[in-house]
């Protein structure tokens, strides 16, 4: 479907949300998290499987503003695939960057850090790390 | 305006009327005339404005009283307001009013407020009404004044002024009486009804941008003090030349009111209630925020399950208000729908859809299929509330 970008988010954000690839809940999932904004009306939940160490599949669901979707989305996009490590490397100053976040938005980034976080304390522990 | 637009923002504006355009357009390409100049051409432009100020109060009944011609109905409400308060300068007075008015009103009586007056904000019910019992049981002995909209703009309730205006007018209160959603739906006969004064605008009934009025009774009196100074234009009250081509504009558009209230009012009545219909059908949960007794103009929803901003940002071609935004450094959720009880997430998510002349029933399935087929697409998207 063809929308027209009339709020003028930036483009990083505006691809993102129009047609995101990786919305859903994984089936089988090896974790699942939920995180909620301050006002507990913006919620994100990430669920991944987990083979061998690797994050083989992330996917996000969310209700929330277009800069939260593109956030999770931008989280799918870069970390399918890595080490479940990569989730600890998240931070929301280079998602406020690569997204062109305004700075009244650096919450849906936060948000987005929170969760990868708490992703990342949900996987179960293998000889007492993380797999 | 572009053939893809669903237009259902006119709460917010509406285009000129058959008819405003062509009566405008001659005081636009011969405005050699200021009505306050003494030669001929100044002397026609003072006779198309006293034509249009004619027809304007004949079209609101023809009260007691005048009318002064502002920028828009913001004006006249802070004239109205301030103007009053400040022909009262040594008097600390006590304002009756609503939680929920305009924010011209509540920002021009906060504004009194740090000046020393005081005000009593009352409460809506449930769905935004305020009863005149309501109203009259929070006048005090000193109260000088109460203002009220006619019409909510955000969820078309109609407030009893008819009813208010007696009443006041029984106790000594001066009524002020924001009208600008109401024109062009209900009739307001200032002949049979005493409100004292009376903030309006053009371009919410089909005239232009940038004209409005208010109306000032003369029996009784209601003193006002200006807020603009400098040549002593409009009975001293509002200095600055008169612009012609909007006032003739606004009164072509007036001499429309009949027409609207009689003919277009019925057909927006049931292509309300087709627009209801069709998204509670098809968005599960949709709550409704307008008085469904209300305007027949205005249909206010609020979308669980989805965010405002999101909701908004994949409805371009929609015009419409909306209370989105998850930022507090923008927008807050509107005060009107968090006044009848709405939590902040349910303020975000709300459209404010109001209907105007030009609608057709093609607008109308257009916007039900846009607006399900996004609320459809946010709601997969997202996880469950709990």
């Amino acid at each position: 479907m063809s929308l027209e970008n009339v709020l003028g988010y930036p483009e990083p954000v505006w691809q993102r949300f129009v047609a995101p690839r990786w919305a859903g809940r994984v089936a089988g999932a090896t974790a699942l998290v939920t995180v909620a904004g301050r006002d507990e009306a913006t919620r994100l939940e990430l669920s991944t499987r987990v083979e061998a160490g690797l994050l083989v599949e992330l996917r996000w669901r969310a209700l929330g503003c277009p800069y939260l979707i593109a956030s999770a989305e931008l989280l799918a996009e870069r970390l399918t695939g890595q080490p479940v490590q990569a989730l600890a490397a998240v931070q929301s100053r280079d998602w406020i960057e690569a997204l062109e976040m305004p700075i009244e938005k650096a919450h849906c980034a936060l948000l987005l850090e929170d969760g990868a976080r708490a992703l990342l304390g949900a996987l179960p522990l293998v000889g007492g790390t993380r797999p | 305006m572009s053939p893809d637009w669903i237009p259902l923002d006119h709460a917010a504006t509406t285009p000129l009327a058959p008819g405003v355009l062509e009566a405008m357009l001659p005081w636009l390409v011969d405005a050699s005339g200021n009505p306050s100049s003494d030669h001929a051409a100044g002397r026609a432009a003072r006779a198309a404005v006293e034509a249009a100020r004619e027809s304007i109060a004949a079209a609101l009944g023809n009260g007691p009283g005048h009318l002064i011609f502002t920028s828009g109905a913001t004006e006249s409400i802070n004239l109205a307001l301030k103007g009053f308060a400040a022909f009262r300068p040594d008097s600390q007075l006590h304002f009756v009013s609503s939680r929920i008015e305009h924010r011209a009103t509540l920002d021009a009586l906060r504004w009194l407020q740090a000046q020393g007056h005081r005000v009593t904000w009352l409460s809506p019910d449930a769905r935004g009404r305020h009863s005149a019992a309501q109203v009259l049981d929070a006048l005090r002995p000193e109260t000088a004044m109460v203002s009220l909209m006619a019409v909510n703009n955000e969820i078309g309730t109609i407030n009893p002024v008819a009813e208010l205006a007696v009443a006041l007018r029984e106790r000594g209160v001066v009524f002020h009486v924001d009208a600008t959603q109401a024109l062009p739906w209900m009739a307001l006969d200032l002949s049979a009804t005493p409100i004292d004064l009376l903030s309006f605008s053009a371009h919410k009934l089909g005239g232009p941008k940038g004209i409005g009025a208010l109306y000032v009774s003369r029996k009784p009196r209601v003193p006002l003090a200006p807020l603009l100074h400098g040549g002593g234009h409009e009975a001293g009250l509002r200095s600055g030349t008169l612009a012609v081509h909007q006032i003739v504009g606004f009164a072509a558009a007036c001499d429309r009111l009949g027409h609207l209230r009689s003919v277009v009012a019925p057909r927006l009545t049931a292509l309300k209630a087709r627009l209801w219909e069709g998204l509670a059908a098809g968005i599960p949960g949709l709550l409704r925020n307008d008085d469904p007794d209300g305007a027949p103009h205005i249909l206010n929803l609020s979308v669980p399950g989805v965010d405002g901003e999101s909701l908004r940002a994949r409805l371009p071609m929609l015009l419409c208000s909306s209370g989105s935004a998850c930022s507090s450094a923008t927008r807050e959720p509107s005060y009107v729908l968090r006044a009848l009880g709405r939590s902040d997430a349910l303020a975000r998510a709300s459209l404010r859809l109001s209907l105007g002349e030009g609608n057709t029933s093609g607008h109308i399935e257009a916007a039900i299929a846009a607006i399900t087929t996004a609320v459809a697409t946010l709601r997969a998207w997202a996880p469950e509330v709990p």
